[in-house]
Formats: structure tokens, C-alpha cells, sequence
């Protein structure tokens, strides 16, 4: 961790996101090992310019890649004292499928899931498919199936954070494209078809 | 599949990762400050170009086998001797677009009711398109090229639905579709996969170009369904 990773970008903390991006370019010209061969001295700059933009960026530290799903510590602790299965055999399936989750046997969890007959499914049940499903990628189940958990248990925080991760990237894109005119095709539409012409060019066929 | 304006993306933003930088009178790019940045840019250009044949070979190529359209297996000659050379010269590429088009025509064929496969398998091969060369930023290219191929996909399922629904052919949303989900679930799983796609794209450092890449990822990206929209609201109107 850096102590003030704005400071070595050389730009203010309430610098808007362009600024950084600029100073970290110029930054990165500067001390490239290819610009520098064999200066220790810019090389230790470079990894330090690196890892300032980087601790920027992604706030959370070691998160990797989009959400972190090596955050699920977060949830999942909860089990035995506040959740009460229907029947033993889902208590098991259940147990099964938290301890597969928790080692990243994303595929097992499933599996294990899928012994609990469709009927008998509670939102516990829904909430461990959505996160074995997110382990997987599987983003529209994993919604999905965090929906219908938050649906049969809508006190249950545990869910509702799960949900709130996954429409991360909903939430961010409503604000993010806010101002760019979606429903006015009609501008875009010429850049549209300029972008089609130019390809069509280089493309010696056109795709069905 | 239709890919022209997924590759103008794609050089705009290898493009402006690499942006040319002036040093000392000379150009120099960021990544390899040593090269000219010149000799980079037609580069990225030609690349995206070979990308796009490769692809047009293995579609036409798959829709030989699947239809045994005569058509396609024309086209395909014709590209076959270009592909061959592109397929030397960017093996890993190749052999994901290679992977993935098998896997996603065997989803088809199996009728695969999980949209989030099909999805999965074409973002996987944006994700490799989009890594000219392994560096800092491939992880982050991938990640966001993922999840724009994802999108990529749903929305064709999207805009395809009514057609394929009516023709009994395969579409990897029908399911959700009979259980009784609206158009505006369907967008709001496309606002998740785009959203996901901006998250990742405004963590590299880019700065030229970068307004015609935002308005893309916010606008361009939906320009054919909302045309589609747009064409249903008239309809009803009707």
C-alpha cells in the first residue's frame, strides 16, 4: 500500500478522473524501463507509478476483476444460528454447497444445489445457486437467482448485499451514461454507418 | 454475427492505449516507448482487419457445416489462404475463435437454455481479440472485452427473439422468455453486462479518443435496439 498514491502521480486527491489518467501517461513516458534500460532508480519509479494508478482505481485491495469475487468471506457466515432448513436433506445440500463455494468449487456447489428438488427451494437455497453461479461467471442466473432469494427473505441483509454487488455494473451505467442521448439514434446512427463503410473496405465479405 | 463496429472499437482503444507520445521530436508510444508509433498504429489497424477475416472464415466456415450453404463454403475458400497465414501469425487468437465457434454451435445445437453459456463462450473470444500482446493492461482488456462479447451476444438473442420464437429456431433467451419475462428485465440484464463492460474500460488509462469510446459504451452500443424500440412503438401505435 502506498501512503498517498496521489501524491506520487503528482496530482491533488480531488482530482477528477482525466487528470489522473493524463499524469499517469506523462508519468509512464517518463520512467518506462524501455525509455530507461538498466535504471534501477526508474524502474522502482515505474512500479510505484504503477501501483499508485492502480490503488486508485481499484479501491479495494487484491479485489481482481470486476466485483472480487474473492470477497465472499463477506457473506455466508451467518449459517446454523440464524437460518433453520426445511428438512435435513436441504440442511446438507445446503452445508455442502457454502463449504464448496467458500474453497471456489464453483461446479460442486452446484451440483450438491441440485439435489434440493425445485419445490423445495428456500431462499438460502437461491442465494447459495447466485453466488456459486457468480463464481462461475454466469451473471444472469447469479441475478436471477439473487432476486428470487431477496424475494422469499426480504429482511435477509446478507441477500440484498449479494444483489446490490451483482447490479454493480447496472447501478454504475445508469450514472456513467447519464447526458449521453440513448434513445437518439439519430446522430450515432452516421457514425454508425461511416464505421460500417470503412470496415466494409477492409472486409472483403459482409457477415450474415 | 456482426462485428464492424466491435473492431472500430477495438482500434480506438488499442489506439489510444498506445497513443503516440512526442519525445524529443520523436514518436513514441507507451507501451513500447522504443518503437515509432507510427509503424504501431497501421498495426492496430491491420490487426483488427485480420481479426475481422478470421472471424468472417470460421462463420462462413460454421455455417457451412451447420447449413451446408454452398454460399458460405465459397466464401470461405476465398478467405481460407488468408486466414491460414492470419492463423500463423496470431496462433492464440485463432485458436480461441476456433474453440469458441465450436463450442457455441454445439450449444445451439443443444438447445442450451442457459443464455449465460452462449454468452460466456462469445465474450471469452472478445476477450482474447482484444489482447494484441500479454502486458499490464491484458487482464483489464480481457475483463472489459468479456463482458462487451457477453453483451454482445444477449443483445443479438434480444433482437433476434420475436423472429427465432416464431421460426422455432434456437435462441438462448427463449426460455426466460416462455417463463414470462418482460423487455424491461431483458434491458436490465444488458444494462448489467454493459455496465460491467464500462467498469473495466475506465480502470486503463485512456485518454485520447476517449469521449467517441464513452459515447460508444453509452450510445453507439445500443443503437440498433433502440431502432428496434423505436419500430415496436410505432406498431402498437398502429
Amino acid at each position: 500500500m502506498i501512503a498517498d498514491p496521489y501524491k506520487v502521480l503528482g496530482v491533488s486527491p480531488n482530482a477528477s478522473d482525466e487528470e489522473i489518467k493524463k499524469a499517469y501517461r506523462t508519468l509512464a513516458k517518463k520512467y518506462h524501463p524501455d525509455m530507461n534500460p538498466g535504471d534501477k532508480e526508474a524502474e522502482r519509479k515505474m512500479n510505484e507509478i504503477n501501483a499508485a494508478y492502480d490503488q486508485i482505481k481499484n479501491p479495494q485491495p487484491n479485489a481482481g476483476g470486476f466485483g472480487g469475487f474473492g470477497s465472499y468471506t463477506r457473506y455466508g457466515s451467518g449459517f446454523g444460528g440464524n437460518y433453520r432448513a426445511d428438512t435435513d436433506e436441504e440442511l446438507t445440500a445446503l452445508r455442502a454447497a457454502m463449504n464448496y463455494i467458500k474453497t471456489s468449487h464453483f461446479h460442486e456447489a452446484l451440483n450438491a444445489l441440485s439435489g434440493v428438488p425445485e419445490t423445495s427451494r428456500s431462499g438460502r437455497w437461491y442465494y447459495l445457486s447466485a453466488l456459486a453461479n457468480y463464481g462461475l461467471g454466469n451473471r444472469i442466473i447469479a441475478k436471477e437467482h439473487a432476486e428470487t432469494a431477496v424475494r422469499m427473505d426480504p429482511g435477509n441483509m446478507e441477500y440484498r448485499s449479494l444483489l446490490n454487488e451483482l447490479q454493480q455494473g447496472g447501478t454504475f451505467y445508469r450514472s456513467y451514461s447519464q447526458g449521453f442521448p440513448a434513445s437518439n439514434f439519430g446522430g450515432n446512427l452516421c457514425f454508425w454507418l461511416c464505421a460500417a463503410n470503412f470496415f466494409c473496405r477492409l472486409c472483403p465479405c459482409c457477415y450474415s | 454475427m456482426t462485428l464492424n463496429y466491435d473492431m472500430t472499437f477495438l482500434i480506438l482503444v488499442l489506439n489510444s492505449l498506445n497513443e503516440p507520445e512526442t519525445v524529443t521530436g520523436e514518436e513514441r508510444c507507451i507501451i513500447r516507448p522504443c518503437k515509432p508509433h507510427s509503424y504501431l498504429t497501421a498495426g492496430i489497424t491491420d490487426y483488427a482487419a485480420d481479426m475481422n477475416i478470421a472471424l468472417a472464415y470460421l462463420n462462413q466456415l460454421d455455417n457451412w457445416h451447420d447449413d451446408k450453404n454452398i454460399l458460405s463454403l465459397i466464401y470461405a475458400g476465398i478467405l481460407r489462404k488468408k486466414y491460414k497465414e492470419i492463423s500463423l501469425r496470431y496462433p492464440r487468437q485463432c485458436g480461441a475463435m476456433e474453440d469458441c465457434i465450436t463450442r457455441l454451435s454445439k450449444l445451439e445445437k443443444s438447445g442450451e437454455s442457459c443464455p449465460d453459456e452462449g454468452a460466456k463462450t462469445f465474450g471469452e473470444m472478445m476477450g482474447e481479440i482484444f489482447v494484441l500482446s500479454e502486458d499490464r493492461w491484458s487482464d483489464t482488456l480481457r475483463a472489459m472485452a468479456s463482458s462487451l462479447g457477453e453483451f454482445i451476444y444477449i443483445m443479438d438473442a434480444v433482437l433476434d427473439l420475436p423472429k427465432d420464437v416464431k421460426k422455432h429456431r434456437y435462441n438462448p433467451l427463449a426460455d426466460l422468455k416462455k417463463s414470462g419475462r418482460s423487455d424491461e428485465y431483458f434491458k436490465e440484464i444488458l444494462t448489467m453486462l454493459i455496465g460491467n463492460c464500462t467498469i473495466e474500460f475506465e480502470k486503463l488509462p485512456l485518454v485520447e479518443d476517449v469521449s467517441i469510446m464513452r459515447n460508444i459504451l453509452c450510445s453507439g452500443v445500443w443503437a440498433k435496439y433502440e431502432l428496434e424500440q423505436a419500430k415496436k412503438a410505432r406498431q402498437k401505435g398502429d
